[in-house]
C-alpha cells in the first residue's frame, strides 16, 4: 500500500480503558499522525471510544471512530485495510488483537504496551514475532511519549 | 449464522490467557481445527494467536472468544452447521 495516492491509512485499535493512560496516549498519537499526513481512524468498545471523543469535544483530533468489532470484521472481509496498525495493549487480549491485526493488515502493524505487565507482554508479542514498543506508565503517560513519537517518525519516515 | 447471545451457549473457560485457552482445547478434544485470525463463525470473527484451535464434539463446536476487557472465553455452542462449515473450511490438526 506504499505507493498509494491517497493519505496513508492508520489504524489505532483501543483496548480496554482500565488504565488511565489509554485515552490521552490516543490522542497524543492520533495527533502525531494526523501531522504526518495520515488519515486516522480508531476503533474500541463503546467505552474506550466515548473517552476519547468526550476528552476531545470539539473533534480536533478524533474524527474518524469505529467499533472494535465491526473493524476487525472488516479487515477479515477484506473491506477495511491500514498502512499503519497500532494496538494499545495491556493485557493478554491486546496481545491476541495485535497478532489478529498483524494476520489481517496489508501494512504494518506495531503493538504500544503500557500497564504494569510491560516486560511480560512484551516478551509475549516478541515470542510470537510481534513489533512492539513498551513503557511502564499506568497514571502518567510521560514514559511512552517519546517512544510513540520516534516510532510515528519512525514509520513517517519509511512512507516517503 | 446466529448472534451467540441468543444461542444457548456453554462457558467452559472464563477469562483466561489465549494461551490457556490453546492448551485447553489441545488437551481435551480429539477432533481438533486450526483456523486463521478473523474466521467468521456465528456473528463473531475470531480474534486470537495462532494457532487458534477450534474443537469439535458431535455436532458441539468450541470455540475461544475474546473481548478486550475479559481475557478469553471458551465457548461450547450446539450448532451442526457451523460444525460442517468447520470441517469443510478449517485445517483439521488431529
Amino acid at each position: 500500500m506504499n505507493q498509494t495516492h491517497h493519505a496513508p491509512k492508520a489504524m489505532i485499535l483501543l483496548g480496554c480503558p482500565e488504565v488511565p493512560v489509554q485515552t490521552s496516549l490516543a490522542i497524543y498519537l492520533t495527533d502525531l499522525l494526523d501531522k504526518s499526513g495520515a488519515h486516522v481512524r480508531i476503533a474500541g468498545n463503546n467505552a474506550a471510544l466515548e473517552l476519547v471523543k468526550t476528552a476531545d469535544p470539539a473533534g480536533h483530533y478524533i474524527r474518524d471512530t469505529a467499533d472494535l468489532d465491526a473493524t476487525i470484521g472488516a479487515l477479515a472481509q477484506k473491506d477495511e485495510d491500514a498502512d499503519i496498525c497500532y494496538v494499545f495493549i495491556h493485557n493478554d487480549s491486546g496481545v491476541s488483537y495485535l497478532a489478529t491485526a498483524s494476520a489481517l493488515v496489508s501494512g504494518e502493524c506495531v503493538g504500544i504496551i503500557f500497564g504494569k505487565s510491560t516486560q511480560a507482554l512484551g516478551q509475549q508479542c516478541d515470542e510470537l514475532g510481534l513489533t512492539n514498543i513498551l513503557a511502564k506508565a499506568v497514571h502518567n503517560p510521560r514514559p511512552l511519549k517519546s517512544k510513540i513519537k520516534s516510532e510515528v517518525e519512525r514509520w513517517a519516515a519509511s512512507m516517503k | 449464522m446466529g448472534c451467540i447471545d441468543e444461542m444457548k451457549y456453554e462457558v467452559l473457560l472464563s477469562k483466561v490467557t489465549f494461551k490457556e485457552c490453546a492448551a485447553y482445547l489441545n488437551s481435551n478434544y480429539n477432533e481438533l481445527y486450526n483456523v486463521q485470525p478473523g474466521y467468521h463463525m456465528f456473528d463473531v470473527f475470531i480474534i486470537g494467536v495462532p494457532p487458534i484451535y477450534v474443537g469439535v464434539d458431535g455436532d458441539n463446536i468450541i470455540f475461544p472468544y475474546t473481548k478486550p476487557c475479559h481475557g478469553t472465553f471458551v465457548l461450547n455452542i450446539n450448532s451442526p452447521e457451523e460444525v460442517e462449515r468447520l470441517k469443510k473450511t478449517a485445517s483439521k490438526v488431529k
